[in-house]
């Protein structure tokens, strides 16, 4: 059978009707596709900014604690606290024991890293009276002097240990601290800083 | 309507079912991860205070405390590899996570599976006779100690070490207890220790400590024929203890950290024999018979606890060490001459 061909012009325009519908169609697909994940990355990066902002605030939550932990660890160490007489005085160390525990440190890194974590310990010597006769010293702590001859103090921060092991992101804390010196009796106080850096 | 108005309405709500289940699997995959970040996050907190509250007891010695806790499950334990350059493998973690504290060098005595709402903490300070460690005992309510009816002697002194609030709570206890989640029984006896037959004892004699359970002893490959113990905060660290290796891993704790403060101490009468030796110090009498006592009384008796617990036979050289250490040092004081301790 013959179609006519006015017939077949009118199937060749609703053929054309109905592809241009379709290319709206799928035109109008992707723009609500291209908008829908438009809106779920914005979605996803608030999200993950929100989530990242409480990780930080949560490390640097968590970190003052450990610097909080460390410091009290590190105050009452028995290695380095004052005692006159087994009478143990709270946030003092004594210079005459600073450097055996340093080389306590040294041969046994492990063990006062599971203890510490990975922190770096500073002493700062802030003040101290002269040393001279009067009070009994002539000379510096060996600790804090970098010749045993020294009569004033000519290292004043010393690290006690460092676990940082390359770690960048640090928090630093200070705590005020006395340094008793036991060559003298009665023996005599100075004060310094104890500089805890908390490595995360 | 034909086939070909129905294949768009179709493939449209094809697109609209396909699309609404990513978009649902995309937010209930955001709820599981947050719901388990959330978890994580309570439990790493509900460690960390924990951590703080021990840390911040483990310091304070001679006070004891009740501190709530949520009704989690925390497992302790300490077991080997020990060794002085790393302590021993032992930590405190919640039983539903793998998240957990270490105290590798903190001597902690306690029974294995602690869960109650209330924790009630102590800590003792070590002192040898120079202040070695902290032990922090731990109990909760429902655990159980129990102390002969007629305590007197190394039994009273003991029993008086335990601060009353232990015995409030009644986990610290001279009556025989009816419902229980652990008991230990403690025995002090002048000859030979042996079991009762009951669930977790602990006999203490002149010779050392006993452990039995169900009248089995609980001996380690260390101590076949019980432990030895020096100064009394041991003893108490064993009554704390589950078992005898929980106790035998916590003392090991204890002796590394002895020999660590042993070890500055020495460094630190080398320094003062150096010191005392040295004209400029100015006052030579003095100097002579500050270094006399350094190098003949103290050095030597710090020498003595350069030692290990698992190497201990028996706690007389110690005994004797901490002695003249103690008399000494009182001497050192009388002369105006530094301190050891």
């Amino acid at each position: 059978m013959k179609i006519p061909t006015k017939h077949i012009k009118f199937f060749v325009s609703q053929k054309s009707k109905i592809s241009k519908k379709g290319q709206l169609q799928l035109m109008e697909s992707t723009v609500v596709l291209f908008v829908f994940f438009i809106l779920l990355i914005i979605g996803v990066s608030i999200y993950s900014n929100f989530q990242a902002s409480k990780l930080e605030r949560l490390t640097s939550t968590l970190n003052e604690q450990k610097a909080t932990e460390i410091a009290r660890k590190v105050l009452f160490t028995p290695e380095l606290e004052c005692s006159i007489n087994s009478d143990v005085t709270k946030d003092c160390f004594e210079i005459q024991k600073l450097q055996s525990f340093v080389d306590n440190v040294r041969f046994r890194p492990r063990y006062y890293r599971e203890e510490f974590g990975n922190t770096k310990v500073i002493i700062r010597w802030v003040y101290s009276p002269a040393f001279d006769e009067d009070n009994c010293n002539t000379k510096a702590p060996a600790f804090f002097a970098l010749n045993p001859t020294d009569t004033t103090i000519t290292v004043p921060e010393k690290v006690l240990f460092d676990f940082s092991s390359g770690l960048q992101s640090k928090k630093t804390f200070y705590f005020p601290l006395t340094l008793l010196d036991k060559r003298c009796v009665p023996e005599l106080s100075y004060f310094g800083w104890l500089i805890i850096e908390a490595y995360s | 309507m034909n086939s070909k108005a129905l294949t768009p309405v179709v493939f449209n709500w094809v697109f609209v079912l396909i699309a609404g289940a990513v978009i649902m699997m995309f937010f209930f995959n955001i709820i599981n991860a947050q719901t388990k970040i959330t978890e994580k996050e309570l439990e790493m907190r509900i460690l960390k205070d924990m951590e703080d509250l021990l840390i911040g007891k483990s310091v304070s010695t001679d006070t004891s405390s009740t501190v709530q806790i949520s009704n989690k499950h925390f497992v302790y334990d300490c077991a080997e590899p020990c060794s002085d350059l790393i302590g021993c493998d032992s930590s405190l973690s919640l039983k539903s996570s793998e998240a957990s504290i270490d105290f590798n060098t903190q001597p902690l005595f306690s029974i294995r599976n602690l869960q109650a709402t209330e924790l009630i903490s102590f800590a003792s300070s070590w002192d040898i006779p120079f202040h070695a460690a902290n032990f922090l005992y731990l109990a909760v309510p429902g655990e159980k100690i129990v102390f002969p009816a007629n305590c007197n002697g190394l039994c009273g002194e003991v029993y008086s070490m335990i601060p009353q609030r232990y015995k409030d709570s009644r986990i610290v206890t001279q009556i025989e207890p009816t419902s229980f989640n652990f008991v230990r029984h403690v025995f002090f006896k002048i000859g030979e220790c042996t079991s009762e037959n009951k669930p977790h004892e602990i006999c203490i004699n002149q010779s050392g400590l006993f452990f039995f359970n169900n009248g089995r002893p609980d001996k380690t490959v260390n101590f076949p024929d019980g432990f030895p113990y020096f100064v009394k905060d041991s003893i108490l660290g064993a009554i704390f203890s589950e078992d005898a290796a929980l106790f035998e891993c916590n003392m090991k704790k204890a002796f590394f950290k002895s020999r660590l403060t042993s070890k500055v101490l020495v460094g630190k009468t080398n320094y003062f024999i150096d010191y005392y030796s040295n004209d400029d110090w100015g006052n030579v009498v003095r100097g002579t018979y500050c270094k006399s006592d350094l190098e003949t009384e103290i050095l030597p008796n710090l020498d003595a606890f350069d030692t290990f617990y698992s190497n201990l036979i028996d706690t007389d050289e110690l005994q004797n060490s901490k002695f003249i250490l103690e008399n000494t040092n009182r001497k050192l004081a009388r002369k105006s001459c530094a301190t050891i301790y």
